[in-house]
């Protein structure tokens, strides 16, 4: 299961990607020669303090952003992976109101002009996954934000996409229901193999949920530490008290010590 | 200063209407609504007394009952259907030109953001404007027909539907704009499923106002020459000197303005059903 990102095929590659909204000098970089490898199939989460352009990194990688300088490869390919083979789950879970669950959940099937019958029998397979059924006919605003973000998840797997990008898809919901959906997107990058880029600010989150953590440090936007999570899957709700598990939580904070202190 | 705003709209501390167990409520409501009658019968009541004591003249300020037996015989007798008939069509017509042209150049222009700019001033301009009051210039123009009056309601009704859709179709959600983006829908696309279903709110606000506008307008128009309808039968009575006869067209214009609000709310509520609940 566990992917070994030195000999499996590189999916996404990012090689000196910088990124600056005024000027070219170095306080104004939101990102600074950013490098790094994502394997396919890989979990890899993007962990740092508010301003470190995590978000612009991925934002970048899912070609939602355009880098000031470098390149982003996507399979062998100059370019961010097609709307057709990627997911994107954001922060709000950006439902449109209008349509009911399911009709959200076919929404990227529907600007892809994808076949219907099948992306239906994809989105109920995608209801039980991630425990909707008995709530496709109703209106996002009538599920709670946990349900809503759920909803979300689903869209962006409906085309089975190859990447799968989340910008901090739990961060607004409580705790319980934020572990819950931890558990439910572990089985589903088992289950569908997707390789998943997850920006996160939560540690415990990043670790309970990664193959790879990518943490980085602010002013300017640089990657300061890649840490391997090397803890068997599935991991479980007991998996937060491994000793392993803590050791690994500790790595991922002395790294944002030692950037903020160099 | 500040603090004491941010005491009164401090999220903390919001203004909580009162607590209290639903049937209260409910009770409550029932009363209000027995007073709201009570209020209509005390205020007919002191006009009839007024009138019958003999205060006023009888012909300036008919007796309410007077006014109701008017109304009655003029159903039973038919008169007012025609013109009845003749400003609805009048009103309906021309709102649904103003509809669709409304919809279509706001639609355009919601498109077109640099024509949209140089327009813009205009639009606001004529907006600003009480468009009725254009009413006797349109009778010059077009003459005293149906028409004319038809004319008039479009022109009352379109800037309120073109500001509107405007206004609902500029609309940039950011959440909403990204995930088009990440879905990879095209510009034609990204109008029919997000830009323009999320407009419907202020498209059909824009419809409501503009519904009672077109009454307005035709019944105008009709008091400044165009001939047919319940405003020329207004105007009728009025030379006669008929209060009651009056007063029984103001009261069918009411009926009708209720009944046209009733039906715009309802058609709201089901095409924007989803608007009120968000959030």
């Amino acid at each position: 299961m566990k992917t070994n990102q030195d000999t499996a095929e590189p999916i996404l590659a990012v090689e000196n990607v910088s990124k600056s909204y005024s000027g070219t000098d170095e306080a104004s970089l939101v990102l600074r020669s950013v490098n790094l490898t994502v394997a396919k199939s890989e979990f890899i989460s993007i962990i740092g303090p508010s301003g470190c352009g995590k978000t612009t990194l991925m934002k970048i990688c899912a070609g939602l952003l355009s880098q000031t300088s470098g390149v982003v490869t996507f399979a062998g390919k100059a370019g961010t992976p097609p709307p057709r083979k990627m997911g994107v789950v954001f922060q709000s879970a950006a439902l449109l109101p209008w349509r009911t669950v399911m009709a959200n959940i076919l929404l990227p099937a529907t600007i892809q002009k994808a076949n219907m019958t099948k992306a239906k029998e994809r989105a109920r397979e995608l209801l039980d996954m991630l425990n909707l059924v008995g709530v496709e006919s109703k209106y996002p605003w009538e599920l709670s934000g946990g349900m809503q973000q759920r909803v979300s998840i689903a869209r962006s797997l409906v085309l089975e996409p190859e990447v799968l990008f989340m910008d901090e898809p739990f961060g607004a919901l409580d705790a319980m229901t934020r572990e819950k959906l931890n558990l439910d997107l572990q089985a589903i990058h088992a289950r569908t193999g997707a390789t998943i880029m997850f920006v996160t600010h939560n540690i415990a989150e990043a670790v309970f949920l990664s193959d790879r953590i990518v943490a980085m440090a602010a002013r300017p936007g640089r990657v300061a530490d890649v840490i391997d999570v090397t803890l068997d899957r599935p991991r479980t709700q007991d998996s937060y008290v491994d000793e392993d598990f803590r050791e690994i939580e500790t790595r991922v904070r002395n790294s944002f010590d030692r950037a903020a202190a160099s | 200063m500040t603090t004491d705003m941010n005491s009164v709209f401090n999220a903390e501390n919001p203004i909580a209407p009162p607590a209290g167990d639903r049937s209260q409520t409910r009770s409550t409501r029932l009363v209000n609504a027995g007073l709201s009658v009570l209020l209509l019968i005390v205020a007919l009541g002191a006009v009839e007394l007024v009138s019958r004591s003999g205060l006023v003249s009888i012909l300036l300020v008919p007796p309410p009952s007077a006014i109701f037996a008017t109304l009655v015989n003029g159903i039973a007798s038919g008169i007012y259907w025609e013109p009845l008939l003749n400003s609805l069509s009048a009103a309906f017509g021309g709102f649904l030109i103003a509809a669709v042209l409304g919809f279509a150049i706001g639609g355009l222009l919601a498109s077109l953001p640099r024509l949209e700019r140089i327009v813009f001033p205009y639009v606001v301009a004529f907006q600003s404007t009480p468009m009725i009051a254009i009413a006797p210039l349109i009778i010059i123009w077009v003459g005293f027909g149906i028409q004319s009056k038809i004319v008039v309601v479009m022109v009352v009704c379109f800037f309120p539907i073109l500001v509107n859709t405007l206004q609902g179709l500029r609309l940039r959600d950011r959440d909403r704009q990204e995930l088009a983006v990440a879905l990879g829908a095209n510009r034609w696309q990204v109008f029919r499923y997000i830009r323009l279903p999320g407009s419907m709110p202020y498209v059909f606000a824009g419809l409501h106002v503009s519904a009672i506008f077109a009454l307005i307008g035709a019944i105008v128009a009709e008091f400044v020459g165009a001939r047919g309808g319940l405003g020329t039968m207004m105007n009728e009575q009025r030379a006669l000197f008929n209060v009651p006869g009056v007063f029984a067209i103001l009261i069918i214009l009411m009926v009708l303005g209720l009944t046209v609000n009733l039906l715009m709310k309802a058609l709201e509520k089901r095409v924007t059903f989803w608007a009120r609940e968000k959030n």
